[in-house]
């Protein structure tokens, strides 16, 4: 959906208009959804917080001022529920200490066996650090600027772009092992 | 080219969504050109964002079934609390204005009670004498002056309020017509958000 669109959205919410709610909610649902899902692997909770997500886009949208994208606006608020969801639970230790090496071992030889090239990207997103995904996931998921994963995550552009640069590193030796082993056997 | 390789290396991603600047973009069409390695890593990263892209279509989320649960909690916060906030219409600014329209009558009645002796006069925001008619709520934006004007030309005065949802209640000077100050309030959308005749039980 474009940012016009979403902005005029954002403005009828925050009259209070129902319908207008419908269409954002419509309009980034999903992708909401997937981000979420990605961090937790659990449908369930995912879709708690997709709620509370979006019920606070209700109770804030007039506080809403468009500096950034309503979409990154959106994200930086599930990213903010997440990461507390984790840190909660205890499943997350947030680093920007590049990591040495990808862990590919635990599943790899499953990704495999299935031969797929989802699952092994699936398989080596699973290896990387937290926040290492997240950056990686908002580029090539939502296809977002690294300014923009810099609001979501509320960093500098700079941590994003070494935070990336490590990622990508890591995917594409996770992946080339993969490929590796599969031409081998 | 000013930018180190680590820093294109960098930029490759965004340089696959197509989200780099104009003149980021050139730096790495740039390094490109010169670098067989930084070539194979794009096509590779466009596979991959390709592969993340076409998965993900797989995910199935909460859709209509969240929607409506949505709904329904907004309707059931609705049912309690008041509206969203909406942008630049401060809450807090009305109850200023509120309070000094308040304070303007009660220091008129102040003053032509001293002058007057009338012992039976009542202050604005008491509830305790002329009986409410409408029952109003004013814009945020609305200033004192304005509010004093409209309440001077419609004929009416506070008899109480604000209420915690920011409602006044008037009532309607001797002589003057209640429909006619109610249809007066109404018109003056600049400055009144709502007006409604208060209705006897």
């Amino acid at each position: 959906m474009a940012q016009v669109d979403d902005l005029s959205l954002i403005a009828r919410i925050a009259q209070g208009d129902r319908t207008a709610m419908a269409e954002l909610y419509r309009a980034h649902e999903a992708s909401v959804f997937r981000f979420i899902l990605s961090k937790l692997n659990d449908p369930h909770e995912a879709a708690d917080i997709l709620h509370d997500v979006f019920i606070d886009v209700w109770r804030a949208a007039g506080r809403f001022e468009g500096r950034s994208k309503v979409q990154t606006w959106i994200f930086s608020m599930a990213w903010r529920k997440v990461v507390d969801r984790m840190r909660k639970s205890g499943r997350m230790a947030l680093t920007d200490e590049p990591p040495d090496t990808a862990d590919d071992a635990p599943d790899g030889e499953a990704c495999l066996a299935a031969g797929q090239e989802a699952e092994h990207v699936r398989h080596c997103l699973g290896t990387l650090k937290e926040d290492h995904r997240m950056a990686i996931t908002l580029a090539f998921w939502e296809d977002m600027s690294y300014g923009q994963i810099a609001e979501v995550a509320d960093v500098p552009e700079g941590t994003i772009k070494t935070r990336v640069f490590h990622a990508k590193k890591l995917l594409l030796r996770c992946l080339s092992a993969l490929v590796d082993r599969r031409a081998a056997t | 080219m000013t930018l180190s390789k680590d820093d294109i290396e960098a930029l490759l991603p965004f340089y696959v969504n197509g989200t780099l600047e104009p003149s980021e973009m050139a730096d790495v069409e740039a390094a490109l050109e010169q670098d067989d390695e930084l070539r194979a890593q794009v096509e590779a990263l466009a596979a991959i964002r390709d592969t993340m892209q076409a998965d993900s279509s797989d995910v199935r989320s909460p859709g209509e079934f969240g929607l409506a649960r949505l709904m329904r909690d907004i309707e059931r916060e609705e049912a309690t609390t008041t509206p969203p906030v909406q942008a630049g219409r401060d809450r807090s600014l009305l109850w200023k204005v509120a309070a000094g329209v308040l304070l303007a009558i009660g220091v008129a009645q102040a003053v032509l009670l001293s002058q007057s002796g009338d012992s039976d006069f009542r202050l604005a925001g008491d509830g305790g004498g002329a009986e409410a008619a409408i029952v109003v709520t004013f814009v945020p934006d609305a200033s004192e002056q304005e509010i004093r004007d409209l309440m001077l030309s419609a004929g009416v005065e506070f008899v109480a309020g604000p209420s915690a949802l920011g409602l006044y209640e008037v009532s309607n000077l001797p002589g003057v017509d209640t429909d006619a100050a109610l249809q007066l309030l109404l018109a003056a959308e600049g400055v009144v958000e709502s007006a409604q005749r208060i209705v006897d039980e």
